[in-house]
C-alpha cells in the first residue's frame, strides 16, 4: 500500500513539475539565435545557412539578430513585405504542418518579451551564432 | 509463489496507473497550450466574474469603477477596440496608450494571476491577423448592462 501512494505521488509531482515547465521557463533567451542553432538532429538550422539557402544575400557582417536584420528590412506595418509580416507568416501560416506551430506551441515569447515596467512589448535579441 | 505474483501484478498495475498520470497531465497540457482557444473574445472572455475575487475574472466594468475610471468605459461596446478613443495605441490620445498599462497589470509580479494560472500566454488576449499578419488584440462585446446610480438601464 505505501509503494502505491509513493508511486502515485511521484506521477503526481513529476505531471507538475511538468506542466510548470510549459508555464514558466524560457529556452530561447535570445529569440532566433536560441532556437536557430547548428545541430537540431543533422540538419544546420542556424539563420546563415537558412538564409543561404534560399539565395538571400551574406548576413556575415551583421552582429545582433534580429536587430541588425532592421538595417535593410523594414518594420511599418503598412509596407508591403514588411519584417514583422513576413516573420509571422513563415512561423504561423499553414498551422496544421508549420513547425512552429506544432512543436513548439506558436508562443510568443520565443521570440518577444515584455518589460514589465513600462509593459512595451518587443524582440528578444542575441549576438549571431554563425 | 502465489503472493510474489500477486505483489508483481500489483506493482505493474501501479506503474501502469502511473504512466497513464503522466501522459494524460502532458496530453491535456499539450492540447490545451496548442489548440484550445477559451478566450476567443479576449478581455470579455476571461473578465466575466461579478465578485471582486478572484480579481482576475472580474468584470471590467466594476473593476473600473472600482478605480474610479470615468464612465466611458462602462459605456464602451467593444472591449478593447472601443477603448483606443481614449487609450490610443499611438499615445496621443486623451489618455495614455493601453498596450502597455494593460502588459503591466498582466506581467508585473512574479505572483501575478495571468502569470501563475494562465501562464502569461499572449494568445489568450491577441491572435494573429492572417491577412496581413500582424498581431492584433481580440475583441468582443461588452459584458454588462449599462445602469445610473446602480440601476440598471439598458444593454
Amino acid at each position: 500500500m505505501k509503494d502505491r501512494i509513493r508511486v502515485l505521488w511521484a506521477a503526481v509531482i513529476v505531471s507538475l513539475v511538468a506542466f510548470a515547465g510549459i508555464a514558466v521557463a524560457d529556452d530561447f533567451s535570445e529569440g532566433c539565435v536560441s532556437c536557430h542553432v547548428e545541430k537540431i538532429g543533422d540538419v544546420d538550422f542556424r539563420l546563415n545557412t537558412l538564409l543561404e539557402q534560399i539565395g538571400h544575400r551574406k548576413v556575415e557582417r551583421l552582429k545582433q539578430i534580429p536587430r541588425d536584420c532592421g538595417r535593410c528590412h523594414t518594420s511599418d506595418p503598412e509596407e508591403e513585405g514588411n519584417f514583422t509580416a513576413m516573420i509571422h507568416e513563415i512561423h504561423f501560416d499553414v498551422p496544421k504542418i508549420n513547425l512552429f506551430v506544432n512543436r513548439f506551441d506558436g508562443a510568443c515569447i520565443h521570440c518577444h518579451a515584455v518589460n514589465t515596467e513600462t509593459g512595451e512589448a518587443g524582440l528578444k535579441n542575441g549576438p549571431k551564432n554563425w | 509463489m502465489i503472493a510474489r505474483n500477486s505483489r508483481n501484478r500489483e506493482r505493474t498495475n501501479l506503474m501502469k496507473n502511473a504512466a497513464l498520470i503522466f501522459a494524460l497531465t502532458l496530453l491535456g497540457t499539450g492540447i490545451g497550450v496548442t489548440y484550445a482557444d477559451d478566450y476567443p473574445e479576449g478581455c470579455v472572455s476571461c473578465h466575466v466574474g461579478d465578485t471582486a475575487k478572484p480579481a482576475a475574472a472580474y468584470r471590467l466594468d466594476l473593476q473600473l469603477a472600482k478605480l474610479g475610471h470615468g464612465k466611458g468605459g462602462e459605456r464602451t461596446e467593444e472591449i478593447p477596440t472601443g477603448c483606443y478613443r481614449c487609450h490610443a495605441s499611438s499615445g496621443e490620445g486623451a489618455a495614455g496608450a493601453l498596450g502597455p498599462y494593460i502588459h503591466v497589470v498582466h506581467f508585473q509580479g512574479e505572483k501575478n494571476p495571468f502569470l501563475k494560472k494562465y501562464g502569461g500566454d499572449c494568445s489568450s488576449c491577441h491572435r494573429m491577423d492572417p491577412s496581413n499578419w500582424q498581431a492584433v488584440a481580440k475583441s468582443g462585446k461588452r459584458n454588462w448592462g449599462l445602469s445610473v446610480g446602480g440601476v440598471k438601464t439598458g444593454d
